[in-house]
């Protein structure tokens, strides 16, 4: 029942391929060279382990891209599919062999490491790949994401003429082609509704997600930790580096919030605007003078809020696809790699946030006596809005305690009241949030902002280490015709989050050392997408070349006719190892015998040897006297069969003439 | 069946369903609809949920197309009276068409039984060395019980091509398959296979039809041998030839002498020579011979005992009887001695008991050695085909030798066997058998 590919499939295949992945020329290239044995007489006679080395290196180079893409390259996962989108180039070898074979057959064992630790029977079971080979063409023709809509049509002609070898026998071809037709159809309509679909799933999840599920670093809304009890556990996983000439503790700043509600900070009327690159990787935000920071950040699936020191300007060498920034200094990046390094560059007098407005000056209802109450022992009245944001700061070191240990209470959630008149512990969320709300109380516009502090040198890596316990909350005050950071938190607080640091820190800040410079090393070498260095070819092509070399070496046989598989040795030559095997047990067959007559008459005592004698026999005549429909798997059956009679008759004891008495009782 | 292997049955099942509905080309669109499906599942990202869709709309079109087809069918299976294992056995298949239309050109697949092993036999199938089992096999087990359900179903039967048949015509085809173990091989089904237009999937009808066939063990070329040892009168020998016809040996005429019965009167020549003349007789003096086959193997040893039932198959083929008797000797359930020569029965009937006997696991050795010995008395020469060689077979080879019994001893082991007190002992290696069982001695010591 096996399927013969029609005439040019491979080729036509590849060439699909190359018009789909962008490489026609190169795939124009191996169709010619994949074809290319239908023309020429030239063919090999390798064994399985020639394959099995072939198969094994094109693994290897499989393998070796997979690993580049997923740890070498920017694109991370998804650099993946431009593995699969190689998939052609990289087992081309083993098909090309194939073309070349005596036998025209792939091993299994070369395919498959589980059938070479079954033995010979199983290595010697073969398939020609063909068909495997084109259904790896199309399926990295659709990796490649042609997004045209001559990929359906193309792929609907090349899979009629892939499959239409395989039609039912003794069907007539117009049936043939209505079913195809019929079939595509269905395909077609198939394809058109797996895109609504998506479309429309796509849509429900985003709709649940903007409804349900928000994250840290949300440029819209601030959860806080207020109202939670127990302790307040941070990481040390190290989430930035910072290097510059700047002075620690730095700010650095990813969200500003101007309405509280719920205990929750959110971002109002504060649309994003695209930022116009300049360059390759710089971005210009507003204008202004200061000395580069130096920040190197993770992003997740290329895209996070970045953050940066209050009044950034100007980004340089941050390679994303795109930037944005909204009124309320949130900037926003996207279509980046897993690592960003980049330099910013701050200045404090050119602020890039919106003047304040009238949300900025919004308390909720609920805590405004409180507010009131608290305001008026910190500050008094009638100061400018300076002295009372200083006074609001003193008034918070002196009768307010750090901790991020806290318990209930009267068994119910904290509050901010709770905060402000209760037991005056709290970590960083309370003081900012209560600090923004006073300062509003006190008629002065002031806004929550969320980020890291920058504080901690690493005399290894001589740059600071932001962790994720350094994350922060402070207030933005409009002070003096701009937005000041005003920092009501007790100053020991950092001391005080470094009491909790995990034993296993230093070995966890090595591992992640090792993997930054891993991440700086692969990004600074990765100049193009695909991510391949002209290193690894430097070990790719001697290898490729040595495993060429030792597949080939010796193994050219010499073809009997043009443009057929065919024998390329004598039959006599096939069948001398039996006679001489033979001719040991004085088995001689005489000139006037034909070899089938002779072998059929042999004294063989087993019936699978007279079977086997009798295949040879017929093997040998139909090779003798019909070479021309003598195929090479015909060889290979009676080369196979040979070796096996051989092998028997060379353990064989001839045995003894035949007693003539008959006897008795035979056939009870 | 555990819990485990009632999924395996589901799978198996299941595979087997799929490799008799798809052609390979199905197979293949199958295989590239499922790769797709799982590298386009985001069709913005790729454009495999256009190679899925069509590879999709092409089953669905086939498998339309496959459906209603309830051809009117009689088959009929033509079977050889017995086959060897590893030997390819040819039968016919005659299918009649009954319907009123032609039948189109079909696959012919005959199936046989499937039975799946029970939980002790796949526990023991578990328990031997694999050395080809790899870290899935060890770890789920699946291919190990597919290999042992294929072990028990005995063979597969490739799907050969039926040309079209005219109405009320009959088509035979030709089956070739290879027996892969000993025993009874049986039947269950036949099924008609006949592809859509696009020749991707297959229309099936089924037809019951059980049948069995003895499948003999696997022989191997043996050399010539001379088994020694004189003849010896045999009591129970009389009552052998008794069997044929014939009571005792004429030897000559002689004149009477008194005392001599008057039965032993030969009345013709008495008649024509006018003198009493009797008929005189010999006493039935032939040699008998035995082949022991030692069934006391243990669960992890079914290679070895595979291996010594076709050692003493190869042995009973081969010998050369004359006019002596062969009592194969082994033990089941209970002693079992089963003679062929000198017309009681053929070697064919030990080839057929050796095709069909089992393991025995639950008696010890002494059985085998104490019908032996009793026989020994009788016994021209004796083959012992032993599974290793302990105390108690040393024993039996040694009492057999001071019965003056002479001997060939096979022992059946991978591992090679130290020399016990002078005893030759020729070792088979089931992983080389006919290489072993060619170098053994061809005659008794």
């Amino acid at each position: 029942m096996r399927v013969t590919p029609p005439l040019f499939l491979i080729g036509l295949g590849l060439v699909f391929w190359g018009w789909a992945s962008s490489l026609v020329l190169p795939a124009l290239a191996l169709a010619i060279a994949i074809e290319s044995p239908r023309a020429m007489r030239a063919r090999w006679n390798f064994d399985a382990k020639d394959f099995e080395r072939v198969a094994d290196l094109c693994s290897v180079a499989f393998l070796l891209l997979m690993f580049w893409q997923w740890f070498g390259s920017r694109n991370g996962p998804a650099g993946l599919l431009a593995v699969l989108t190689w998939l052609p180039f990289i087992f081309f070898p083993v098909l090309l062999m194939q073309r070349f074979d005596l036998h025209g057959e792939t091993p299994l064992s070369a395919l498959f490491w589980s059938m070479r630790r079954r033995g010979p029977a199983s290595e010697a079971r073969a398939l020609p790949i063909d068909y495997g080979y084109f259904c790896i063409c199309l399926v990295s023709a659709a990796c490649a994401n042609q997004r045209t809509q001559w990929f359906f049509p193309l792929l609907a002609l090349l899979g009629g003429y892939a499959l239409h070898p395989a039609r039912a026998a003794g069907r007539r071809l117009g049936v043939w082609g209505a079913a195809m037709g019929a079939a595509l159809v269905m395909g077609y309509a198939l394809q058109l509704g797996i895109v609504r679909a998506q479309e429309q799933v796509e849509s429900l999840v985003l709709e649940y997600l903007r409804e349900r599920v928000f994250g840290r670093a949300d440029p819209f809304r601030a959860y806080t930790a207020i109202g939670d009890v127990g302790r307040l556990k941070l990481s040390d996983r190290i989430v930035f580096r910072v290097a510059g000439t700047m002075a620690a503790p730095l700010k650095l700043r990813d969200g500003t919030f101007n309405v509280f509600a719920h205990d929750s900070w959110f971002a109002q009327g504060s649309s994003f605007r695209t930022v116009a690159p300049e360059g390759l990787s710089s971005w210009v935000i507003g204008a202004g003078r200061g000395e580069p920071v130096h920040i190197s950040s993770w992003l997740d699936r290329g895209r996070a809020v970045l953050a940066l020191p209050s009044g950034t300007y100007r980004l340089d060498g941050l390679n994303v696809g795109r930037v944005e920034i909204n009124g309320l200094g949130a900037v926003r990046v996207s279509d980046g790699p897993e690592l960003v390094m980049f330099s910013a560059r701050a200045d404090d007098s050119h602020d890039q946030d919106a003047a304040p407005e009238q949300s900025d000056l919004a308390l909720p209802k609920r805590l405004e006596p409180v507010l009131a109450q608290v305001l008026a022992e910190a500050v008094g009245g009638g100061a400018d809005p300076a002295t009372t944001a200083r006074s609001l700061v003193h008034f918070f070191q002196r009768n307010f305690t750090y901790t991020t240990n806290l318990g209930a209470v009267d068994g119910g959630r904290r509050t901010l009241e709770h905060f402000l008149i209760g037991d005056r512990r709290g970590h960083c969320e309370y003081f900012a949030s209560a600090a923004t709300l006073l300062l509003r109380a006190a008629g002065v516009p002031a806004r929550y902002a969320t980020g890291y502090v920058v504080q901690e040198w690493s005399p290894i890596e001589q740059q600071y280490l932001v962790r994720a316990r350094h994350a922060h909350a402070w207030t933005l005050a409009w002070i003096e015709g701009r937005w000041r950071a005003v920092d009501a938190t007790p100053s020991g607080w950092l001391a005080l989050e470094s009491e909790h640091e995990s034993a296993w820190r230093p070995a966890a800040d090595l591992v992640s050392w090792l993997g930054f410079r891993f991440a700086r090393w692969r990004a600074s070498t990765d100049e193009s997408d695909d991510g391949m260095s002209p290193l690894w070819l430097l070990v790719i092509v001697p290898l490729a070349g040595w495993v060429a070399w030792r597949v080939t070496h010796r193994k050219r046989v010499r073809p009997a006719a043009a443009g057929a598989a065919q024998p390329a040795m004598p039959a006599t030559t096939i069948i001398d190892p039996l006679l001489r095997s033979l001719a040991r047990h004085g088995l001689v067959r005489s000139p006037a015998q034909t070899v089938r007559s002779w072998l059929a008459a042999l004294p063989f005592p087993d019936p699978a040897m007279r079977l086997l004698a009798r295949r040879v026999a017929i093997s040998y005549g139909r090779m003798r006297f019909d070479p021309a429909g003598f195929t090479a798997n015909d060889l290979a059956t009676i080369q196979a069969d040979v070796a096996s009679l051989t092998q028997i008759v060379a353990a064989w004891t001839r045995p003894a003439p035949a007693p003539t008495t008959a006897r008795r009782g035979e056939g009870g | 069946m555990a819990h485990g292997q009632k999924a395996f049955a589901r799978v198996y099942r299941w595979s087997q369903w799929a490799e008799r509905r798809f052609t390979p080309a199905g197979t293949g669109v199958l295989y590239l609809m499922i790769a797709a499906g799982v590298f386009g599942v985001d069709a913005g990202r790729t454009m495999g949920f256009q190679v899925f869709s069509l590879a999709a709309g092409l089953i669905l079109c086939a498998w339309i197309g496959a459906s209603r087809w309830r051809p009117v069918v009689a088959i009929a299976r033509r079977l050889p009276g017995q086959a060897t294992v590893g030997v390819p056995v040819r039968y016919r298949l005659a299918v009649r068409s009954r319907s009123k239309q032609k039948l189109p050109v079909l696959w012919v697949r005959d199936e046989f039984e499937d039975r799946f092993p029970t939980p002790a036999e796949f526990a023991a199938a578990s328990r031997r060395p694999d050395p080809s089992g790899n870290f899935f096999d060890r770890r789920v087990g699946y291919p190990r019980w597919k290999a042992a359900v294929r072990r028990l179903r005995g063979g597969h039967v490739p799907p050969v091509r039926l040309a079209a048949l005219a109405p009320d015509e009959e088509g035979l085809v030709e089956v070739e398959f290879v027996p892969e173990r000993r025993g009874m091989l049986r039947f269950a089904r036949t099924r008609l296979l006949r592809s859509d237009p696009l020749g991707l999937i297959n229309a099936m009808v089924t037809r019951a039809s059980p049948e069995s066939l003895l499948v003999l063990p696997r022989l191997y070329p043996v050399p010539s041998i001379a088994l020694t040892g004189a003849r010896r009168h045999h009591p129970g020998g009389l009552q052998a030839a008794q069997q044929v016809g014939e009571s005792q040996e004429f030897m000559q005429l002689r004149d009477y002498r008194p005392g001599d019965p008057v039965k032993r009167l030969h009345w013709p020549s008495t008649a024509r020579t006018g003198r009493p003349i009797v008929r005189e007789t010999s006493e039935e003096f032939f040699a008998r011979y035995a082949l022991v086959l030692d069934t006391f193997a243990n669960e992890a040893d079914e290679s070895a005992f595979e291996a010594a039932v076709s050692t003493a198959a190869s042995l009973a083929a081969r010998l050369s009887l004359g006019d002596a008797l062969l009592d194969l000797m082994f033990v089941e359930d209970r002693a079992v001695t089963v003679t062929a020569g000198r017309g009681i029965a053929s070697v064919g009937a030990l080839l057929r008991e050796l095709a069909q006997v089992a393991a025995c696991t639950d008696r010890s050795f002494d059985v085998l050695a104490a019908q032996v010995e009793s026989h020994a008395s009788r016994l021209s020469a004796c083959i012992l085909v032993l599974l290793g060689l302990d105390a108690a077979r040393v024993q039996l080879i040694r009492s057999l030798r001071m019965a003056g019994v002479p001997q060939i001893v096979l022992a059946v082991s991978g591992l090679p066997i130290a020399p016990v007190g002078g005893e030759a002992v020729h070792r088979i290696d089931p992983a080389n058998i006919a290489a072993t069982l060619a170098a053994m001695p061809n005659r008794c010591a």
